[in-house]
């Protein structure tokens, strides 16, 4: 609890910093919280480089803003409802990108997903909650899946490499990494409901 | 291990197959059908991209982290620029809000660039730039204030009627558009940008009349913008505004991308369409008897349909006229050239009150200056590599990049650091992540790599307690006799220090045999340059190298990026 008490002070005094003009401060601000935003957009935006772009944008964003934040909410829960608003704004480009381009998947997933994020709470606790959670699940994972889950996204190898190294037919590669994405979601949620409970 | 129709599909869908449509109809009728499905496929599709995004972030953690103050500093000169600009404007006029304003009421005279009536189409497309440039500035620092809602609604508004929006407060008691403006701005009213009066605009006019109010009740939209990535502007009657996906573009009406990533895509009804690339400003679109397209500065790839006869589209830079029947090409240019590439089609160049015509048909480029009209067969392109990594730690095989078996790229160290010497260049090594130097680094610099597709040198100047610079430089090696023209873009981020003077790029041409070199060009980066605008074309033999190399413009305590997207080299037919 200190611990986290010193956290905040500290957070406090680079906000106080940046916004007396300390770019500096404001870097390390970015420095702190970059996993969380960029993880936060990352879940419904699968462009890599938009996510980097959506992020650059919540942080110059709140750079610009920094003054209107007053502390009734945690800065990552802040900067989290600035994200969110980014990757709404975005969603619903894209749909009406692909609308306009005839391609109506593409276009409902848009969609769908926009609703499921503008339902989502851009709160840093839950956010945080299920990062943890993710990664404890990530550790507990047997070996193989553990390998194959660091090959596919950690090192960026494709499918096909992976593939071709274990002798696997490629889609039998995806079918597992799927089964593998669908028992993390399990884990996280288990953990997440025994902490709700605890 | 059973796999349904539908896991099928999501998983193609999912890897980035493109599916067949019927599929994609297919998926899209199972997910709509199925509740169930449809929320598995979606928590799926979430935590594959928390898992993409979590390796990311632990990967690129650094370089999101480094990125970030040259955007702050960004920030940060935009906003002393307009509060300079704001004081500057207060003290010449009294009333720092009315000259923002009228600043930016200059906008609708800015004279279509019409080369043949027109006797300056240069300078008017120059001055449109700069107004256009000064206006986006004043709608960055109106950003700074609470965001205006539903911004691009008020444009079409703004753009229609001639009632000041909320953003622009109401000058003192003058009429919008009134001459006072030519006094205010300090600018001599013969040297202003004016419509002429014989506009072919006059079917669809884009600025209210001065002193009416609300004479253009529908003005058609004569364009689409369908793609929008990083800072992208409107720059509109009115001012300067956002761009969002789907704006409808006014006659009149420009665009501009602010930074190296930004791009942005405009379509007309007939399926023409242009993309910009990063810094590019389109002072004007048009359309009366034909399309047209006012460029300032940047960089354009063009996909036209065939145009109607007698109404071809005009591509006006400010120094010549691209007339295009149907085709698709780029064209590059600044202030003082301008370069097409053509690659499917033909397109017709000529300058604006000058003598000569040139016809550029498919697989030739062309470039026009004040001086002259160029053109040539392209014969070979060579692309820089985009993934350049080393075969064996701390040696340098894998450096040089070879094509076809040849040296063709070369990264090195150059010591003592005096590039004028032959002896000096020196090899990098692979570290296991990136080339850098055998010995006298420091820093970690100098050094190379490869990232996101363009190359990176590491360097740093003369620092207080080091002998000499530390430099690293790319060579590319000709390989056979001709004339070679060199094309991408190059900026640099300076991540430590600073100098007073913009940093450099020094091309070098180096001649073994000879023990030579000569230098080139140099090649000052205070914004994003484009090298083929800087008359990079030139001959070769074979072996001689031409070598690019960071240059600092004086003594200091300095360490940066040279970062070079899409850096290639195409050897030409002829000699232009």
């Amino acid at each position: 609890m200190r611990e986290e008490r010193e956290v905040g002070a500290d957070l406090r005094r680079l906000v106080e910093q940046a916004r007396d003009g300390s770019e500096a401060a404001f870097c390390e601000i970015v420095q702190i919280h970059q996993a969380r935003v960029r993880t936060y957009i990352g879940r419904f935006i699968r462009d890599p480089n938009v996510v980097d772009d959506l992020a650059q944008n919540t942080f110059l964003s709140s750079f610009r803003k920094l003054e209107s934040w007053r502390g009734d909410a945690s800065l990552g829960t802040w900067l989290l409802a600035i994200a969110k608003n980014e990757a709404l704004m975005h969603l619903r480009e894209e749909r009406q990108r692909r609308e306009r381009e005839g391609s109506p998947l593409s276009s409902t997933l848009s969609r769908w997903t926009r609703e499921r994020l503008a339902e989502e709470e851009a709160s840093v606790e839950t956010h945080d909650t299920e990062l943890t959670a993710l990664e404890e699940c990530l550790e507990g994972l047997h070996e193989n899946s553990a390998r194959l889950i660091r090959e596919f996204y950690f090192e960026g190898r494709t499918a096909r490499e992976i593939s071709e190294g274990s002798g696997k037919k490629e889609v039998s590669v995806w079918v597992t990494i799927m089964r593998i994405r669908r028992a993390l979601r399990a884990c996280i949620e288990a953990r997440v409901s025994s902490l709700k409970i605890t | 291990m059973t796999l349904s129709s539908s896991e099928s599909l999501w998983l193609r869908h999912l890897s980035g197959e493109r599916l067949e449509s019927w599929e994609e109809q297919r998926l899209l009728h199972f997910l709509q059908e199925d509740p169930d499905l449809k929320d598995s496929v979606l928590v799926d599709r979430e935590m594959d991209g928390l898992l993409r995004t979590l390796a990311r972030s632990r990967r690129r953690h650094d370089r999101f982290v480094r990125e970030f103050p040259s955007l702050l500093a960004a920030e940060r000169d935009r906003t002393r620029f307009m509060s300079r600009f704001r004081d500057r404007m207060k003290r010449e006029t009294g009333s720092g809000r009315a000259a923002r304003k009228t600043t930016t009421r200059h906008i609708p005279r800015i004279a279509p660039p019409r080369p043949a009536a027109a006797p300056g189409p240069r300078l008017a497309i120059l001055a449109a730039g700069l107004i256009a440039g000064i206006a986006i500035l004043a709608a960055l620092f109106a950003s700074a204030s609470p965001s205006v809602p539903n911004a691009p609604l008020q444009a079409k508004r703004a753009a229609v009627e001639d009632t000041p929006s909320a953003a622009a407060p109401k000058p003192l008691d003058r009429p919008p558009f009134e001459s006072a403006e030519a006094t205010d701005s300090g600018i001599p009213q013969d040297r202003k940008p004016r419509r002429p009066p014989e506009s072919r605009e006059t079917a669809a006019p884009v600025g209210p009349p001065a002193g009416g109010t609300g004479r253009h009740e529908t003005i058609p939209a004569i364009a689409v913008l369908d793609r929008i990535e990083g800072d992208v502007y409107i720059v509109t009657p009115k001012g300067v505004i956002p761009a969002r996906f789907g704006h409808d573009m006014m006659p009149g009406q420009g665009i501009t991308t602010v930074g190296p990533r930004s791009r942005a895509g405009v379509k007309f009804p007939d399926s023409t369409r242009f993309e910009l690339e990063g810094d590019t400003i389109i002072s004007e679109l048009a359309e009366a008897h034909g399309k047209r397209v006012s460029v300032s500065q940047g960089s354009l790839s063009i996909q036209a349909a065939r145009q109607p006869a007698g109404s071809p589209m005009e591509i006006l830079t400010p120094a010549t006229r691209i007339t295009v029947v149907g085709t698709r090409f780029t064209v590059a240019c600044d202030p003082d050239a301008t370069r097409v590439e053509v690659e499917e089609g033909r397109v017709r160049m000529d300058r604006p009150s000058k003598e000569g015509t040139l016809e550029v048909g498919a697989g030739e480029c062309a470039g026009a200056t004040i001086e002259r009209l160029w053109s040539a067969r392209r014969l070979r392109t060579y692309a820089a590599p985009a993934d350049w990594r080393g075969t064996k730690a701390e040696s340098a095989q894998g450096n040089p990049y070879r094509v076809d078996s040849r040296p063709m790229w070369r990264l090195d160290q150059i010591w003592p650091d005096d590039p004028l010497k032959v002896e000096n260049y020196t090899p990098l090594v692979w570290s296991g992540l990136h080339w850098h130097a055998s010995d006298q680094g420091s820093g970690g610099q100098p050094s190379a790599r490869t990232a996101d597709g363009g190359l990176e040198l590491g360097v740093r100047m003369w620092w207080p307690d080091q002998l000499g610079s530390k430099l690293s430089s790319i060579a590319f090696v000709a390989p056979a006799d001709g004339s070679y023209s060199v094309e991408g873009l190059v900026r640099t981020e300076v991540w430590e220090g600073g100098t007073q003077r913009p940093l450099l790029l020094q091309v070098l041409k180096l001649d073994r045999k000879e023990t030579q070199i000569t230098p080139v060009a140099s090649i000052p980066l205070s914004r994003p340059r484009l090298l083929e605008l800087h008359g990079l074309v030139l001959p070769l033999k074979a072996q001689q190298e031409l070598i690019f190399i960071p240059q600092f413009p004086e003594r200091g305590r300095v360490a940066c990026t040279y970062l070079f997207e899409g850096l290639r080299i195409t050897r030409l037919a002829s000699q232009p």
